[in-house]
């Protein structure tokens, strides 16, 4: 499989405050995610994994780093390959005095997504496919908090990016919600003709197990991988299957076994 | 336990209907009269002490003498020509130059709310043109210009940008850090990062920074007008101020608070409303 994202020997640290020694995330982390998986990095609260969404985006500059290879091409050296991803947070950032089709435009004006007459048809198409085509003219405060985490995924996939970058997406929504918009989310991503790359961040195993076809398990900081399953199960998945329950057990295990978190 | 009860009830009954019967019962009627009990109040004050302890009509003039200096001063009539003519003077150069403060105070307060460098830079030029009294930057536009409307233009722009400047900084460094990570990832340019992110952000601020220095506008370009200027509502209360003469200054005075009011009214105060609506939702 081709390596569409790849960190290399990446070192962060943040000064220290008050004459307290640096804070260290990462010593020589490396990490390559394969183009057109669904990867998932689980780890502590505090371990740097959104971190790492925000340097592979270029938001974040590391400390050091021999290289942070897009599609083959340094993301320092070539700062517009960050164009070809989209990021979806942990809570939906939308503005408010915008509709949410208004705000799914706003990323794709930022993105530069052209031309410029398809944006109507990918807003319908991406709306209609989470279920909020009747709300494009909506503004934020008048759908609910799962609606406007619907309207983000929105505002990121409408760019068609090669990347989606996801922060917990799902963990401000409560237990009913988030579980439709796992199953949203994983239908999206297998529909699209292309198959995007998803980098997914969650701190809970079960989500993980459920969509993943890639785990990187990371320990608290400093940071290093300490367990990567890959997962060929089909989807959807069932969160009381026994396959996946089997490997929330190993996932859990490998947690106490290889970062010494216990449960 | 009973019996006791219904005394208190019968007791607190009848107090009810000799209280609602001071103020109206709709709403905005009730609003209207407690905001004019207080002006009524003053009047009445006024009249009072006008009428029977400083009895000098050209220095205290009664409440009914301002009136009809009001009266005059509405039908166009005044000492130095149309009093529409001077108004019209005052609130052009306080319009143009409240625009343009606006404007450059709005922009340079974006720009110093995300750098702290230009920031710390402007903050010394800020706390100049705001500790430094008015009075005093008109004299020095005096020296400097002549007697030309570049007096009250450029001393209103340098009052007014410094207010508005401060106002927008704190607004801007209000603004949320995701949100800004947000426009970050979606590599919003500054154009529209502008007009589409950060004004609407601030709008808040920007009203009340509109609403402050327009009042403190019309006091500054008045003083100017008074100090040096051929015409304007300014020149009209310097004239009568030499002839001691107070009716006019005072009828004067209440037609430029009453502007005041009324813009405050109709345009901030609906804008101010609209905004928080949108905020809260």
């Amino acid at each position: 499989m081709t390596v569409k994202v790849s960190l290399r020997d990446l070192h962060l640290a943040f000064p220290g405050r008050d004459g307290a020694g640096d804070k260290v995330i990462y010593e020589n982390l490396n990490l390559d995610i394969d183009e057109g998986s669904f990867t998932v990095l689980l780890g502590p609260s505090g371990c740097g994994k959104s971190t790492l969404l925000n340097i592979t985006n270029g938001l974040l500059k590391p400390t050091s780093a021999s290289g942070i290879i897009v599609d083959g091409n340094d993301l320092r050296d070539q700062p517009e390959m960050s164009r070809k991803m989209a990021y979806v947070f942990q809570g939906a950032r939308l503005l408010r005095w915008k509709t949410l089709a208004q705000n799914a435009e706003f990323g794709l004006a930022g993105l530069n997504v052209q031309p410029k007459e398809k944006w109507q048809g990918l807003m319908e198409k991406y709306f209609s496919a989470v279920g909020l085509k009747d709300y494009m003219n909506h503004y934020p405060h008048q759908v609910s908090g799962g609606m406007q985490q619907r309207a983000s995924i929105v505002r990121a996939w409408v760019n068609e990016p090669e990347i989606l970058l996801m922060d917990e997406p799902f963990s401000h929504l409560d237990e009913i919600t988030a579980a439709t918009m796992r199953r949203i989310l994983i239908d999206l991503w297998r529909q699209d003709e292309t198959r995007r790359t998803i980098i997914f961040v969650t701190h809970d195993i079960a989500e993980a197990a459920q969509m993943a076809s890639d785990i990187v398990m990371l320990t608290p900081a400093p940071s290093s991988i300490c367990y990567r399953r890959k997962v060929d199960m089909p989807w959807p998945r069932a969160m009381e299957s026994d396959e996946v329950i089997d490997l929330e057990k190993e996932l859990r295990r490998a947690f106490s076994e290889k970062a010494g978190i216990r449960f | 336990m009973s019996t006791s009860a219904v005394p208190t009830d019968a007791a607190a009954q009848p107090a009810r209907p000799a209280r609602r019967a001071l103020l109206p019962q709709n709403p905005r009627a009730r609003n209207l009269t407690l905001n004019a009990l207080p002006v009524l109040g003053l009047v009445a004050v006024w009249w009072f002490v006008t009428a029977f302890v400083l009895v000098q009509p050209r220095l205290y003039p009664t409440p009914l003498a301002v009136a009809g200096e009001l009266v005059r001063i509405l039908s166009g009539d005044g000492p130095l020509g149309s009093t529409y003519v001077h108004a019209a003077a005052t609130f052009s150069r306080l319009l143009v130059a409240w625009s343009g403060a606006f404007v450059i105070g709005t922009v340079l307060g974006v720009i110093g709310g995300r750098n702290r460098w230009f920031f710390d830079f402007c903050a010394n030029p800020v706390w100049i043109a705001m500790a430094v009294p008015s009075v005093v930057w008109v004299y020095i536009f005096l020296v400097l210009f002549g007697i030309d409307n570049l007096v009250p233009i450029t001393a209103l722009l340098v009052l007014l940008t410094a207010p508005v400047f401060l106002g927008t900084a704190e607004g801007v460094r209000a603004v949320s850090p995701d949100m800004i990570e947000m426009c970050d990832s979606y590599k919003i340019g500054p154009i529209r990062r502008l007009f589409h992110f950060y004004l609407p952000s601030i709008a808040p601020y920007l009203v009340a920074n509109a609403r402050v220095s327009f009042a403190l506008g019309i006091r500054i370009v008045i003083i100017a007008e008074v100090i040096g200027l051929p015409n304007g509502v300014g020149l009209l209360v310097g004239y009568w101020s030499d002839s001691l003469y107070m009716a006019p200054l005072v009828a004067w005075g209440i037609i430029l608070m009453l502007v005041g009011v009324a813009v405050d009214h109709l345009v901030f105060v609906p804008l101010q409303r609209r905004i928080r609506q949108e905020t809260v939702g």
